[in-house]
């Protein structure tokens, strides 16, 4: 590795450290409990699409996801314990698919709103996990989960929403990497 | 406001060890979270009132905390009155003075525990480069908010509805998308680069060998002297 790499390297993980601590910050002012399911997913889907397109890395919302999540098992932020972290894994890791599999996408607002939707809906397993292992009627399992995630959805779009436009204005300054 | 202090290079006075603190201050969090009995506040504003004492903050930097705390219990409990009803205050002033708390503990972290030691501590915990980049995030994140305060600031001084109270508006939001979210995420990316290219400059790397200096006298002349073989070869 040269060292100009070794440079870039640095800079995207530090970026992505940037960006986890962000996200573990807006997640902490955002704990309050307004009645307004989801809310948080807003800056959670911003700060995954964020590092993903500016670093251009593969694995950079999941590694963003991670130490997040990580982050706030050690805190106990929300309920689950260490099954929050799958509740940060599921999301990331799809970001890091949706532009791995449409790569230079990321400044349209149509994928972004998407990509934040589904992200922020793959909660939903994290949720029914958790349901699960408290013992609830597998019945009520999924109607729980699907009330629970549908208000994080729709914030996980806006969050899509935000990131888009940052996303291409950063591109046509030339910000971000080439082809990415 | 940004109650977040700059770390001091060195321990303060009678400051318990940096691994007490690292213990201790993510603890005293997540109790201010799960723990949910009628001595829990009195008893955690006590512990972290005598971490805070210990570590002799100066009168700015307590007006700082100060203010920081009056915005936050005016936000979350006007926040509180907003969506139930005033007759709910006392429902937002406990969740205002508990995100306090569970807010204090790392901004002691930070102040009390010197960034060479984090990383030393670091280093034992996560593998390869990993604890300079997590210093370096902790070290930088507060000059990262300071800036964004700065652009803030800027952005309301030339006219964007950017203020707090004019965010309530959903029809605001892209101006705080333009005129915030976007600066801001262009200074992490000078920042970042700026750090990386410094990194570079003094011989660390992502791939490089080591990252953090050890403090023992013994092993610092340890490797002066296999330094020195090194360079004789």
């Amino acid at each position: 590795m040269t060292d100009q790499a070794s440079a870039t390297g640095l800079r995207d993980t530090l970026l992505v450290g940037f960006c986890a601590l962000f996200l573990l910050v807006t997640k902490l002012a955002l704990r309050l409990n307004l009645g307004i399911p989801g809310h948080a997913m807003f800056f959670t889907i911003f700060f995954l699409i964020l590092p993903r397109a500016v670093t251009g890395r593969k694995l950079a919302a999941t590694a963003t996801g991670l130490a997040a999540g990580l982050a706030s098992v050690l805190l106990g932020m929300g309920k689950g314990g260490p099954l929050l972290l799958l509740k940060f894994l599921f999301p990331s890791l799809c970001v890091d698919l949706a532009f791995l599999l449409f790569p230079g996408m990321g400044g349209s607002l149509l994928f972004c709103t998407l990509v934040g939707f589904v992200a922020a809906a793959t909660r939903i397993v994290g949720v029914a996990v958790t349901d699960w292992l408290v013992g609830m009627d597998p019945a009520i399992i999924m109607a729980h989960a699907f009330i629970k995630t549908l208000g994080g959805a729709l914030f996980g779009a806006l969050g899509g929403l935000a990131a888009a436009p940052i996303i291409r204005k950063l591109k046509a300054r030339g910000l971000l990497p080439q082809g990415r | 406001m940004n109650p977040w202090p700059e770390p001091s290079p060195q321990r303060t006075g009678c400051a318990p060890s940096p691994w007490v603190m690292l213990i201790l201050c993510p603890v005293l969090s997540l109790l201010a979270v799960v723990w949910h009995g009628p001595w829990s506040m009195p008893v955690l504003a006590v512990v972290e009132g005598v971490l805070l004492v210990i570590s002799r903050p100066g009168p700015r930097r307590l007006l700082r905390l100060a203010m920081a705390c009056f915005w936050q219990i005016a936000v979350v409990t006007g926040l509180y009155c907003l969506r139930f009803g005033p007759q709910e205050w006392r429902g937002g002033l406990d969740v205002s003075l508990r995100l306090i708390l569970v807010f204090v503990p790392g901004m002691l972290t930070i102040r009390m525990v010197p960034p060479a030691a984090f990383e030393r501590i670091l280093k034992r915990i996560l593998p390869g480069n990993l604890p300079f980049v997590a210093s370096c995030c902790l070290r930088f994140f507060p000059l990262l908010l300071e800036r964004a305060r700065i652009i803030h600031e800027a952005q309301v001084l030339r006219g964007a509805r950017v203020l707090p109270r004019e965010l309530l508006n959903p029809r605001n939001w892209p101006d705080a998308v333009s005129c915030i979210a976007l600066p801001a995420v262009v200074q992490s990316v000078e920042l970042a680069t700026e750090i990386a290219n410094s990194a570079r400059a003094r011989g660390f790397s992502m791939r490089g060998r080591r990252t953090s200096w050890p403090l023992n006298e013994e092993q610092r002349h340890a490797e002066a002297q296999s330094a020195a073989k090194e360079s004789t070869r």
